[in-house]
């Protein structure tokens, strides 16, 4: 049997689970061991947390027209071409 | 029951961000304990390497269960001492000691020499948080590569390391 743990791949794929407490606890215990050692998962760990406060907290007036016209082309695209 | 705690700078838990009180101070939760979720978490010695981190503290804990190897979690907690024996100095003599142990493996399998000589490159350099945990683990691979069930005896070794030159023999409730 090797060793249980996270790798840095793993850990990014299941964040979202571990910020929204959908983790078993067993899967909590690995991920928190992986942030111990792994300055990188805790920098994008600490991203990711920003970004949901952050985009949390954004209203639709908040995004310039412009802006705002151009992802809803991108995204009109995108379900074109899917 | 008496257990340890290692947190970032100033009180910090490292997961949840939570700065403990002043010690003597108790911190209290509602909730009934969960591994990594609910609780006041602290860990035992054995389990020392695993969870290193800037501060180590003596703590105590109030209606406590053991939910994981290790690691002990209560429905209130209360920081006891600062271990002052963990800083800079004592992290990178701990770094040394486990690149070391596992020194003689930098002549075997590659994987594991590989491990190994990132611990040696890596420890001379490191200090009481990740980088010190990071060597520790480096240096568990470096066995486990060797042979299998090597990681787990490494972090025995280390554990013991840890307890031994931290001084924290002293109370069984920590073994």
């Amino acid at each position: 049997m090797g060793v249980r743990e996270l790798t840095c791949k793993e850990l990014v794929e299941v964040v979202t689970d571990y910020l929204e407490e959908r983790m078993p606890g067993e899967q909590r215990l690995l991920f928190e061991e992986h942030l111990v050692f792994c300055d990188w998962c805790t920098t994008y760990l600490d991203q990711m947390r920003k970004t949901i406060r952050g985009a949390g907290a954004l209203k639709e007036d908040d995004i310039d027209p412009a802006a705002r016209d151009q992802l809803l082309n991108l995204f009109r695209d995108w379900k074109r071409r899917s | 029951m008496k257990a340890l705690k290692f947190t970032r700078s100033d009180r910090v838990a490292p997961f949840t961000a939570i700065t403990w009180p002043s010690p003597g101070e108790w911190l209290t939760v509602d909730e009934a304990p969960a591994l990594c979720r609910r609780g006041v978490h602290g860990i035992r010695a054995t389990v020392l390497p695993t969870w290193i981190a800037e501060e180590l503290w003596r703590i105590e804990l109030d209606g406590v269960e053991e939910i994981a190897h290790g690691i002990v979690v209560g429905s209130r907690g209360r920081l006891l001492s600062l271990v002052e024996e963990w800083n800079d100095e004592t992290a990178r003599e701990f770094s040394l000691a486990c690149a070391h142990h596992v020194r003689h493996l930098e002549a075997e399998s590659a994987r594991a020499g590989d491990y190994a000589a990132d611990a040696a490159r890596s420890a001379p350099s490191a200090t009481a948080g990740a980088s010190a945990a990071l060597v520790g683990y480096m240096a568990a691979h470096a066995a486990e590569a060797d042979s299998p069930g090597g990681f787990a005896r490494e972090r025995e070794w280390q554990a013991a390391w840890l307890t031994d030159r931290l001084g924290l023999t002293a109370g069984a409730e920590l073994a």
